[in-house]
């Protein structure tokens, strides 16, 4: 099987130096001893996070794929990976609104892709890739979205997207400084597959 | 340990513990600050950071980068962190500049 750290698309020079072969290793160790440069850097969390998940569903999908398919070739894990971009850099910064003068707040573009991560991979089925905002509205201020995902073969796309769409925008709505506007998502890429004739049950 | 610092660390302590707050990252190159370094026992396994805080004529400037959980509106995080700088500072002249980096 493809490692699905070989092909999450990660410089570097995004998780402050780090690679994500490093991370991984860091999850694997039980992140012990701490490294205060991974620890401290707030890509390299967003990356953890997403990197921790990725697994757990990867996982499931995995046991599940294998009971039906006993021996199926698990490559496609490093397939679909291959096109579900992460990206843990900081990016823009969106300024929250503060009343009081003394205080100015932002949330950083990287906090709502990881965000935006987080609830999709919390729905059944579903792998967020890419994350994509766009520019504010001049007038309106509301800003696009589009999200890339892979869609676990046999999960309806519909119940799927709307599940996603509806918990995108509930979710979103607490943190982000913006009205959404248009919410694009895209499925990339499909895991899994039909059992093959003959095998498992 | 110097007055400043003894303000930063409790700046840093005050604000890890509002509402929200999960951990507060380091700030590497903002001038003149008294870094206060406090551990933080967080779910996630990092970050220990730190509060950046400087005085400018005659104000009190604390900075500070965040992680927060997403249970909580980051709006009602900002207030609460807020809250936590003003108490401290017992009325003295403030600005308080917080970026969220990672909620989760």
């Amino acid at each position: 099987m493809s490692d699905p750290v070989d092909v999450l698309r990660l410089e570097p020079e995004d998780l402050d130096g780090h690679t994500l072969d490093e991370l991984s290793d860091y999850l694997d160790r039980g992140r012990r001893p701490a490294d205060p440069t991974i620890d401290d850097s707030p890509a390299c969390q967003i990356a953890l996070s997403a990197l921790q998940r990725l697994r757990a569903v990867a996982g499931t999908f995995l046991e599940e794929e294998d009971d039906r398919s006993p021996g199926t070739d698990e490559d496609w894990i490093g397939r679909v990976l291959a096109v579900l971009p992460l990206e843990a850099r900081a990016g823009r910064d969106f300024p929250l609104p503060v009343a009081a003068p003394d205080t100015e707040a932002s949330v950083t573009e990287g906090a709502l892709r990881g965000l935006v991560r987080s609830i999709g991979d919390a729905v059944p089925g579903l792998l967020v890739g890419g994350v994509r905002f766009g520019d504010p509205d001049a007038e309106t201020r509301e800003v696009d979205l589009d999200v890339q995902i892979a869609l676990r073969y046999g999960v309806p796309l519909q119940e799927a997207e709307a599940q996603f769409r509806t918990a995108l925008r509930a979710g979103l709505a607490p943190h982000a400084p913006f009205p959404l506007g248009r919410l694009d998502i895209r499925v990339v890429a499909l895991i899994g597959g039909p059992s093959r004739p003959g095998a498992g049950s | 340990m110097s007055a400043e610092e003894a303000l930063g660390k409790a700046l840093t302590e005050r604000i890890a513990g509002a509402a929200g707050v999960r951990g507060i990252f380091p700030q590497p190159g903002v001038l003149a600050t008294v870094a206060a370094l406090v551990p933080l026992p967080l779910p996630f396994g990092g970050p220990s950071g730190d509060v950046q805080v400087q005085r400018v004529d005659g104000e009190v400037v604390v900075r500070a980068k965040l992680a927060t959980d997403l249970r909580v509106p980051s709006a009602e995080v900002v207030a609460a962190v807020r809250r936590a700088v003003v108490d401290v500072l017992d009325g003295e002249p403030c600005r308080i500049s917080l970026q969220l980096c990672h909620i989760d």
